[in-house]
């Protein structure tokens, strides 16, 4: 191994009894809030910035032209047609929610296990999660036709004196949904308050200071504040842990419970649950690796970072493959001829375009991230990645439709086309997101800059006088 | 580090002088900041802090922080969440509207799991966040510590220690020489501006004023939905109100011929239309039904000649068609109660409330109302009249009366029909007709 000449930002290779340096490059305390606040109060941004920005405002304003037509027309604009009436809507929905896991799955269950590295990410996944679910909960909104009787979803005494049907999957929907964007935006919050009083501390102007001193509460880094800080952060995490497991596997159950063939199966919701976090993977990486060169943060989101989220891909990209063919072997095995009939149609049916683009974006591509070069070199795992979350589109999207477009009366099967507005709507959903994205990036920490504190090395050029051996 | 001070003498002109508030010493790095922590806990001091950019391992046993009381209250917010989602269910579903859903039982706890441990988990997360910030006494956005010069390096990489003047062992030279020794970057002190933390005297009435402007314009659009109006009401949400169909007597361009009521199709039946029985179905003999032209029933028909068609004329059947009895006269009121006696009355004197009210509003402004009085019914010219002729009249309207066809079914006209010869036979009765012992009863009466 002493032959190898290392490059001091290469922190992927493995040297036995030390631990990777999470941190790359001379950084200190200091240089890490610089770097983390660049983008946040420069007074020049990047115009690359602003190309983004203004190619996912224009998406995001075509996507608010095209609720306004849905809401003044009605629901038939979309391709949703008997027999399959949960189209695109759905298949988005589930789509997005899925993101969504990514993030409380990086902040609450890598915390639990110690996964130190978590720190370099965990605050723009948190971030991503909750704009995936901004625009998964945008769906089911607009799906109910009549947008403005949302809140009939909610048990609310009404003078119709009904009440919602609470041994219904989808209402356990709204709550799981909605719990889980409640959590999570909390705890995102949360784990800001210390870095907004770093924005607030660094403030040059009088509307800066108010704004992130009013954000950051009164922030004072104080022992006695840090300790029931980090009690309710581990609290929170230990809830979260659970949450981020029921929220799939509830959406799994607005399938699963069910009497259609192709969606009535017991294994969906760990299916699901490893789905979600294999495409949230895939999408926080597809975001971090350009904005780590956008925010100047390559030493902070580290090749290493990198490297575990396409490890994390990997396994779950696996599992989603066994899943696939578990599927097969229970209508095989189970012997009901209907659901025998509802995977081979899946296969080779009218369908099978979608069958096998999700088979070889889902199982086949993440199998490139067994090899080192593949893992480390971010151009390329992006372009899995994409792929990845188009296959994880195409899942649901195989799902819903197959199953809805042959049941079991053969007189009333039809094949789902989607319209223009379907496509426009879905494109516009990624402008919201990454116009939500792209805003935090410009106004919010990036990066959670104490936890990244917490676990990088005392660095002896700040303090010469100090000896430092006495902390390792 | 009094620069805040200097800087709004006009907060600080009537307020008390500022006062020392304590003393704050910067520390190069965690161990030294560590070991002046404990250094201070063995002082005996309790009022001080450290003040760190990152939570720092070992902190809370060098300063003697005792473990919070916060998983308590998460634990009783996660009780809190279960029992109102278990509740919830209980009282919406299996009390207070039960709907059998396959069978399954109203409550079920399996059922009720899902929404329960959200519920928990919802409830538990907001206890962690709003129980850690009251336990640490924040939000608090005046803080005097926030006047110490480098302060601000705290949330970068600074490492503090302050020591506040309430600590009962605080004292003014003391405790700045115990902080000298424990080898500090520097010591400052903290200068409490003592400026006045109360909001602007205007901030009050200015917030109830903006919430009142804001408010006007949903009281402006309660009022418009809730006022009673002479004109249908802003509809800010239509619902289903207002749908593309055609309505009775509208026109539309989907046919050629404008009409958006459409005639009957030339040898077509509307279902459960048809009858055999054609004295049943039309209350004429069956062959002059096949002979006349059925347009000439309808009202005000002319012949061919342009004269009006009378129909006493028409070989109407002269016995009801059905079975006469008890059960026929209950029916026949019933529905002559409902359909008929609004305009021609309960008793068939034609004055009914629509009638009443109709006549009343043409009293005094002759030439604007159209209304004719109901003909009254026990007149002698409709006594006359044969039964099938009076069912053709309901069938088919006459003068301002509608054709009651689409509304009555056949067997329920001839019941009226039936209700209407008693009515007849009540209101032309003379004395002499009536039983011997009514007679009695009636003279008794008016006498």
């Amino acid at each position: 191994m002493a032959s190898i000449s290392i490059d001091p930002c290469d922190n992927t290779l493995e040297t036995p009894g030390q631990r990777a340096a999470l941190v790359t490059g001379s950084n200190t305390y200091q240089s890490v809030t610089d770097k983390v606040c660049l983008l946040a109060e420069k007074p020049r941004i990047p115009p690359m910035y602003f190309v983004a920005l203004g190619i996912s405002v224009t998406w995001l304003i075509i996507l608010k032209f095209c609720i306004i037509y849905l809401l003044t027309t009605g629901v038939g604009v979309w391709g949703n047609m008997s027999p399959v009436f949960w189209g695109w809507p759905i298949v988005n929905f589930v789509f997005w929610v899925g993101i969504g896991h990514a993030g409380t799955l990086i902040s609450a269950i890598l915390f639990l296990f110690r996964q130190n590295w978590r720190t370099g990410i965990n605050r723009a996944a948190e971030a991503m999660t909750i704009f995936a679910v901004v625009c998964a909960g945008l769906f089911p909104g607009i799906h109910i036709g009549r947008v403005w009787f949302a809140y009939w979803l909610f048990p609310l005494p009404n003078t119709m004196l009904l009440w919602p049907q609470f041994r219904s999957p989808l209402l356990w929907d709204v709550f799981a949904v909605s719990t889980y964007a409640t959590v999570s935006l909390l705890f995102w919050y949360m784990g800001m308050i210390p870095d907004l009083a770093t924005f607030r501390d660094r403030a040059t102007s009088r509307v800066r200071q108010i704004f992130y001193g009013v954000l950051s509460l009164g922030w004072t880094g104080s022992a006695r504040n840090w300790s029931r800080y980090e009690k309710a952060y581990l609290l929170l995490a230990a809830l979260a842990t659970p949450l981020v497991l029921s929220v799939h596997t509830i959406v799994s159950f607005d399938f699963a419970v069910s009497q259609l063939p192709g969606w009535h199966t017991t294994i969906f919701p760990p299916y699901f649950v490893a789905g979600a976090v294999f495409s949230g993977f895939a999408m926080v990486a597809t975001l971090l690796v350009p904005a780590r060169v956008l925010c100047g943060l390559e030493e902070i989101i580290t090749i290493r970072h990198l490297e575990n989220m396409c490890k994390i891909m990997l396994a779950t990209g696996t599992i989603v493959g066994y899943a696939y063919a578990m599927e097969f072997f229970i209508a095989w095995y189970g012997g009901n001829p209907y659901e025998q009939f509802a995977f081979v149609n899946r296969a080779f049916g009218p369908y099978w375009w979608a069958y096998w683009t999700m088979v070889s974006c889902n199982v086949i591509s993440p199998q490139f991230f067994w090899i080192k070069w593949c893992r480390t070199t971010p151009w390329f795992m992006v372009i899995i990645c994409i792929f990845i979350n188009i296959g994880m589109w195409f899942e649901r999207f195989v799902i819903t439709v197959t199953s809805l477009s042959r049941d079991f009366l053969p007189s009333s099967w039809g094949y789902f086309k989607p319209t223009m507005i379907d496509v426009l709507m879905l494109i516009g959903s990624f402008g919201l997101f990454f116009t939500l994205f792209l805003l935090f990036c410009r106004f919010l920490p990036v990066v959670a800059m104490a936890e990244v504190k917490s676990v990088m090395p005392p660095h002896s050029d700040d303090y010469p006088e100090q000896v430092y051996d006495q902390v390792h | 580090m009094t620069t805040a001070v200097e800087e709004h003498p006009k907060v600080v002109a009537p307020a008390p002088e500022p006062s020392l508030a304590g003393y704050v010493a910067q520390f190069a790095d965690v161990p030294s900041l560590l070991n002046a922590a404990e250094k201070t806990r063995d002082a005996g001091f309790k009022s001080f802090d450290c003040y760190v950019p990152f939570p720092v391992h070992g902190i809370d046993e060098a300063m003697g922080i005792k473990p919070s009381r916060l998983p308590f209250i998460v634990l009783g917010c996660a009780f809190a969440g279960a029992t109102t989602a278990m509740a919830l269910q209980y009282l919406t579903n299996a009390f207070d509207y039960q709907y059998i859903i396959s069978g399954k039982p109203m409550f079920s706890i399996p059922a009720d799991m899902p929404v329960t441990f959200e519920l928990s988990v919802l409830f538990s997360a907001f206890g962690a966040l709003l129980g850690m910030l009251a336990l640490n006494n924040l939000p608090k956005f005046y803080n005097r510590i926030f006047f110490v010069d480098p302060f601000q390096k705290v949330t970068t990489d600074g490492f503090f220690l302050g020591i506040e003047c309430e600590d009962p062992k605080f004292h003014k030279e003391d405790t700045a020489q115990f902080l000298k020794a424990l080898n500090p970057v520097r010591v400052d002190e903290c200068i409490d501006p003592n400026a006045s933390t109360a909001l602007p005297k205007l901030l009050a009435p200015l917030a109830i004023f903006l919430l009142i402007v804001g408010l006007i314009p949903l009281v402006l659009l309660a009022r418009i939905r809730a006022m009673p109006k002479d004109v249908p009401r802003v509809e800010i949400l239509t619902d289903m109100d207002f749908q593309p169909k055609l309505k009775s007597q509208r026109t539309s361009k989907m046919f050629t011929d404008g009409r958006g009521m459409r005639p009957i199709i030339a040898g077509t039946l509307a279902r459960g239309d048809f009858y055999e029985d054609i004295p049943l179905s039309e209350g004429l003999e069956a062959d002059a039904s096949a002979e006349i032209d059925h347009s000439l029933l309808l009202p005000n028909a002319k012949n061919p000649d342009g004269t009006t068609v009378k129909l006493g004329d028409f070989a109407w059947v002269t016995e009801i068609p059905l079975d006469v009895n008890e059960e026929l006269m209950a029916r026949g009121e019933a529905r002559y109660n409902i359909y008929c006696s609004v305009c021609h009355g309960k008793t068939g004197k034609g004055d009914g409330l629509v009638s009443q009210r109709a006549m009343a509003l043409q009293k005094g402004t002759p030439g604007i109302g159209t209304w004719i009085k109901p003909i009254t019914l026990y007149d002698q010219p409709i006594r006359d009249q044969a039964v099938g002729q009076i069912f053709n009249t309901i069938t088919h309207g006459v003068r301002k009366m509608p054709g009651y066809a689409s509304q009555i079914p056949v067997e329920d006209r001839w019941a009226i029909v039936l209700y209407v010869r008693a009515l007849q036979k009540a209101g032309s009765a003379t004395l002499d007709q009536l039983p011997e012992e009514e007679q009695k009863r009636l003279q008794a009466d008016v006498q």
